[in-house]
């Protein structure tokens, strides 16, 4: 019940704005074609996805994004949980990793396309590289971050190899790495986006890009709309399929979301 | 003396480093690897050495730098303000709240395209960008930190008679401050992903200009000269901000270490 009246409350201030939006137009304070208020940006955006224009786009982003998450997921889980618990490992991989972590991926990409060439390997490598760093760190993080205590109670259990792996180590890890996803996936997109703004025809980015450059605001506002709803989705939605599959996690305040 | 400075913690990360090091440099010369994509370290040195002395390389790093400090300044002084005021103002913060979770998880190089359809491909442009999504996230991160405040805190404080202007000085700033410097270290970090990026997309000066340049003139050198600038860089705003904050805020060192590793 409570619950609620908070969300009704929540749609207060959005809909205050976007009123005061639709009243600055009509009265000619503000421009319609700089400024599309809601009324005439909904229809537009409607008309642009059943056009199935910015479906092409939206798929071509969503491919990108997949692909290499895909590509990244296994070996840094893998590389992340043995980092977790081999000292030397970690520490012989510390200034490759921490270097890679620290630099943003996107200044990377000259050096890919130098190796890779212009096309759609660089972007993908490079993505699929933006997350398997953070992936990689966040699952070692957690696998480092288990109380000492828990793993001692898991053995006293008779807990060894694969069962002390299996039902300790992967389920107490388990929420680290399933941030490392969600952030991961965060800075990929970004990461694509700024890369389809200038070296790609297809994609959000390049349709976002093109839009602000041919000055056309219904457009740009349509698929800044489209981009800003794929994050809401991977920060918020994966953040609350997190909570759902394993109620054992801390819930991550609001500023983790990357 | 020099027993515990040379623990496995050097030893190790620091023979893995010269060990790849010297592994690129024997490669190249031995022809393995091509010197035209992977030039040896040392000629990369070499063309750093040498570009750091002509000043060239001030000029660049110079202008990332303030542009960073300048979009984390326009972000920090209205966020915190913000975010303060969420976290003390019931109205405030169900008025502002929406607003900022709306815009939060939006990708920060999205606004990009946007920006500069208003402000053009200004100065100005590449500064607001690169606030924008360091603002959002000082503001959460701010109102969450007075938010999630101990009530025996506040409590305890009241009980010495602090109320009001004092309460929130003496009580509840000094003990939101680490968090509040989490959100200011993650924002620097977001920014500078964002400036490096919006600087290779659009701007001739700056790092991140000077590595694409340096790339589309296949100048291979200097493009990795301009990926080390990079490079070292991100590590001072992620790793050096980190050590400042456990040098400035001793008292909360466990917090910081903790939330690091997220």
């Amino acid at each position: 019940m409570r619950q609620r009246r908070i969300n009704l409350r929540g749609l207060v201030s959005p809909l205050a704005v976007g009123l005061l939006w639709e009243l600055l137009v009509a009265l000619g304070v503000l421009n319609a074609n700089y400024l599309p208020p809601p009324s005439q940006l909904a229809p537009h955006l409607v008309a642009l996805l059943a056009g199935g224009e910015l479906w092409r786009h939206l798929s071509m982003t969503l491919y990108r994004l997949c692909l290499s998450f895909a590509f990244a997921l296994i070996p840094a889980v893998l590389l992340g949980l043995s980092l977790g618990m081999s000292r030397n490992l970690r520490l012989a991989l510390e200034p490759l990793l921490t270097s890679l972590y620290a630099i943003p991926k996107i200044a990377l990409l000259p050096l890919v396309m130098l190796v890779l060439g212009v096309n759609e390997r660089t972007l993908i490598f490079t993505s699929a590289l933006t997350s398997f760093v953070q992936m990689t760190i966040s699952t070692s993080g957690g696998v480092l971050a288990i109380d000492r205590s828990v793993l001692e109670a898991g053995k006293n259990y008779g807990a060894t190899g694969w069962r002390l792996f299996r039902y300790v180590l992967l389920p107490s890890a388990l929420p680290d790495i399933f941030t490392g996803m969600r952030i991961g996936l965060a800075l990929t997109l970004v990461l694509v986006i700024a890369v389809e703004f200038t070296a790609a025809q297809e994609g959000l980015g390049a349709f976002l890009w093109t839009a602000g450059q041919t000055l056309s605001a219904k457009n740009m506002f349509s698929t800044f709309t489209v981009i800003g709803a794929l994050g809401w989705i991977l920060s918020y939605g994966l953040e609350r399929i997190g909570n759902r599959l394993m109620p054992w996690r801390q819930r991550s305040s609001a500023a983790m979301f990357l | 003396m020099s027993y515990r400075v040379l623990s496995r913690e050097v030893t190790i990360p620091l023979a893995t480093l010269l060990i790849m090091l010297a592994a690129w440099e024997t490669l190249v010369h031995t022809g393995v690897l091509r010197a035209a994509f992977f030039p040896a370290p040392t000629s990369i040195a070499h063309t750093l050495l040498g570009l750091a002395l002509s000043g060239e390389l001030w000029v660049h790093a110079g202008t990332t730098l303030g542009r960073l400090v300048l979009s984390f300044v326009m972000a920090l002084i209205p966020a915190t303000v913000l975010g303060l005021a969420m976290g003390w103002w019931r109205t405030v913060r169900t008025t502002a709240d929406p607003l900022v979770n709306l815009l939060f998880p939006i990708p920060s190089i999205a606004f990009f395209p946007v920006v500069i359809f208003y402000f053009g491909l200004s100065e100005w442009g590449l500064l607001l960008t690169g606030a924008i999504t360091p603002f959002l996230l000082i503001t959460v991160q701010a109102a969450a930190a007075i938010e999630g405040l101990e009530r025996t805190l506040l409590e305890a404080g009241r009980n010495y008679g602090a109320t009001g202007w004092r309460l929130f000085v003496r009580v509840m700033l000094p003990a939101a401050l680490p968090h509040l410097f989490i959100g200011y270290r993650l924002a620097v970090g977001v920014g500078f992903i964002v400036i490096v990026a919006v600087e290779m997309i659009a701007a001739k000066h700056g790092l991140g200009g000077y590595l694409w340049h340096s790339w589309q003139i296949l100048r291979i050198e200097e493009m990795y000269v301009g990926l080390v600038l990079i490079g070292l860089l991100g590590i001072f705003v992620t790793y050096g901000l980190e050590a400042l904050a456990r040098r400035l805020m001793p008292w909360q060192v466990d917090l910081l270490r903790v939330k690091e590793q997220r």
